[in-house]
């Protein structure tokens, strides 16, 4: 793209003859000390907790800490730029950040400025970035189901709409990948739901990657990516979930669906506690501040289903947190826990036994999404995470070489197929009459004379089959969503599953 | 820490300051602490050295300032507690303490060239009907204004200058 020198002359010409020069007045304050991405400023007296104050050199700050004779603010950029008796003036307004149908498909900083040089972002509306939670009037129960498209989810840990369900887990257990495959199910569920990923301090390759793997994927479109990389100051990591939420609010007001990530809040947390410590807060339990609960209790809050008066829209929150050892009783798990709706816990030895996604359905838990779940999805997995746990206790004990009576060998070998079942390759979303279908053959015995090695593939070639000949049955499946499989629809999977059951013999 | 400092200089300055009985007294006793300071200026180094005892250091203050008046009984105690590295900040906080009780607001008037008398008495009036108090204005002048004028009261910044209005343009025109 060439540069036309006349123009930009134009431009700047017209700037000048719409300039109107007025006589300012401001608030100022003086930077009486700086460092580690901390101002202190005397003077100021009006300034309002959370205020953005901008500074001579540019800088953008925010207010954190409003003491006896000055007050600390955090920057929201380069402290090198910032020197000691600077002046620092109000703008009276808390952080807002643009939002707007301009922001999809874009990489943005916690600051709404793009990061991914496509240009600067036109929209012209902003949202406050910290708000208050819409209250208990303007809300309705979470009903509807928000499908993830990982058949062990669906059917175990159902998400709903509206709901705060956290994944948690060691690195490296798949946390993201979980997050990833969610928001790419949302282009074949084709409902129109908004994505959000919010990465907190994670590198710029790792972002990069997922940038890459959502536009691969097609779910770049309906997609907005807020970074805040491990190289930016902590107060960028600290307002990423909230500036992330803010542009999900936006959608969300407007009567649509939101799914939002936040991958992780446990970075999140340790950028709080470093601001908290270098503003002198006192440290509570593993040096975090006493407001700790606050700040991803007031975040998660904001997540909701609103009632038909105001829109019907809902905001899904699916935070993640990163465990140390399999530790989900520290403190930050433990908070996050006691405020979500339900927890995803992913095991490191199942994720390194191959088993994957390696859902833990013993510590995993959905509160509320049972009530959103599809009645054909109920139907068929009924019983099955207390039978998977049930299992898993069997098969430790059975590792002792004992001998087992007739039916704990069927329980041990109808689980070790459904363990099987339930695994799903990374970028493989599932549509609810597949997973039906398949959840249906592993619950009614039909892959218990499989061998275990076999069971995805005897599931690949089911569906291939279904698809081909009786793709009927996959649409009655989706259209009997909300009435849960009849008698009719019983017998006609189970006349489809003993047409399969020869032909796949067949094909060994 | 400045911040520390000035809390703890505040701290003396509201003490000092509730001695007074009223605006007369409260201003007498500021005079009195300003000569105390002055007297004691020579001695500064001595006193605030760390390395001699507070009793050679309270014999060389009564020297220094012979008078037995609150302000001579008030240098004593910040000597006697090893603050009176305070002193200055102190007596910034008096003057600040004092122009509240008085009711006055302290605004500078800083422009690029000297104002005339004609020109300060009417911003004088302006002044202080905008701020609705009586002022005790200062002028200063700076010649990176260009023209116009800046006037500063507390935290309240007015820009009238030239360049202030350029700054404001600057803005608009780099600006995305």
């Amino acid at each position: 793209m060439g540069i036309r020198p006349d123009e930009i002359t134009t431009i700047i010409k017209e700037k000048i003859e719409n300039f109107v020069p007025q006589t300012q007045t401001d608030e100022v304050g003086t930077v009486i000390s700086v460092g580690d991405g901390i101002a202190r400023i005397c003077g100021l007296n009006k300034a309002v907790s959370g205020e953005l104050l901008d500074f001579q050199s540019g800088v953008k700050g925010m207010v954190m800490n409003l003491e006896y004779d000055n007050i600390g603010c955090v920057l929201m950029g380069s402290d090198t730029a910032v020197k000691e008796g600077e002046q620092v003036k109000r703008t009276g307004k808390v952080i807002s950040i643009p939002v707007g149908e301009a922001l999809l498909g874009r990489v943005v900083n916690p600051l709404g400025e793009p990061l991914d040089g496509k240009g600067p972002i036109k929209t012209t509306e902003t949202r406050p970035m910290e708000i208050v939670a819409p209250g208990v009037v303007e809300r309705q129960p979470v009903k509807q189901p928000l499908q993830t498209g990982l058949k062990a989810v669906d059917s175990m840990v159902p998400i709903g709409k509206g709901q705060r369900e956290l994944i948690i887990g060691d690195r490296q257990t798949g946390k993201t990948a979980i997050a990833i495959d969610t928001i790419i199910n949302q282009k074949q569920q084709n409902e129109g739901v908004i994505c959000i990923y919010v990465a907190i301090g994670q590198k710029q390759s790792t972002v990069a990657q997922v940038v890459q793997t959502l536009t691969d994927f097609g779910a770049m479109p309906y997609t907005i990516v807020v970074a805040a990389n491990a190289s930016d100051p902590a107060s960028l990591l600290y307002a990423a979930p909230y500036a992330g939420c803010a542009m999900g609010e936006y959608f969300m007001w407007k009567g649509k669906d939101v799914l939002i990530v936040y991958d992780d809040l446990s970075k999140h947390a340790q950028a709080y506690r470093e601001m908290s410590l270098l503003l002198r807060r006192p440290p509570g339990r593993e040096a975090y501040p006493g407001d700790v609960f606050y700040l991803h209790s007031r975040l998660l809050e904001r997540a909701c289903k609103l009632n038909d008066e105001n829109g019907g829209g809902s905001l899904t929150a699916l935070p993640i947190i990163e465990t140390q050892a399999n530790d989900i009783s520290a403190y930050i798990p433990t908070n996050v826990i006691s405020i979500t709706d339900g927890q995803i816990y992913l095991d490191a030895n199942l994720f390194r036994s191959g088993v994957k996604p390696a859902i833990d359905v013993g510590f995993s838990v959905s509160r509320v999404g049972g009530s959103a779940q599809k009645k054909t999805v109920r139907k068929v997995s009924g019983t099955l995470r207390i039978d998977l746990a049930q299992y898993q206790e069997l098969e430790s004990f059975a590792q002792f070489g004992s001998e087992l009576d007739k039916e704990s060998q069927f329980q041990l070998a109808r689980g070790q197929r459904m363990k099987e079942l339930l695994k799903q390759p990374q970028y493989s979303p599932m549509m609810v009459p597949e997973q039906v279908l398949t959840l249906f053959a592993g619950t009614r015995g039909y892959v218990d004379n499989i061998a275990v090695n076999k069971v995805l593939d005897y599931q690949n070639e089911l569906l291939a089959f279904v698809k081909a000949s009786h793709p009927e049955i996959l649409k009655e499946i989706s259209e009997n969503g909300n009435i849960g499989i009849n008698e009719d629809l019983e017998k006609k999977l189970v006349a489809v599953l003993e047409e399969f059951k020869p032909l796949f013999k067949e094909s060994k | 820490m400045k911040a520390n400092t000035t809390v703890l200089a505040q701290r003396y300055a509201k003490a000092y300051d509730g001695v007074a009985k009223d605006n007369a007294a409260a201003q007498h006793n500021y005079e009195l602490f300003k000569g105390a300071l002055s007297a004691l200026k020579a001695v500064e180094y001595y006193i605030n050295n760390p390395t001699i005892p507070a009793r050679v250091k309270l014999e060389v203050a009564s020297k220094a300032y012979p008078e037995q008046d609150v302000a001579g009984a008030f240098v004593k105690l910040l000597i006697a507690s090893g603050r009176y590295y305070l002193a200055g900040e102190i007596e910034k906080e008096l003057s600040a303490l004092l122009d509240a009780r008085l009711g006055i607001k302290r605004v500078s008037v800083i422009s690029a060239a000297e104002l005339d008398e004609k020109a300060k008495s009417g911003l004088s009036a302006a002044l202080s009907e905008y701020f609705d108090s009586a002022l005790a204005l200062e002028y200063k002048l700076d010649a990176n204004l260009l023209s116009g004028i800046m006037i500063r009261c507390g935290d309240v910044l007015i820009d009238g200058s030239a360049q202030g209005r350029l700054k404001q343009m600057a803005k608009i025109l780099t600006e995305r």
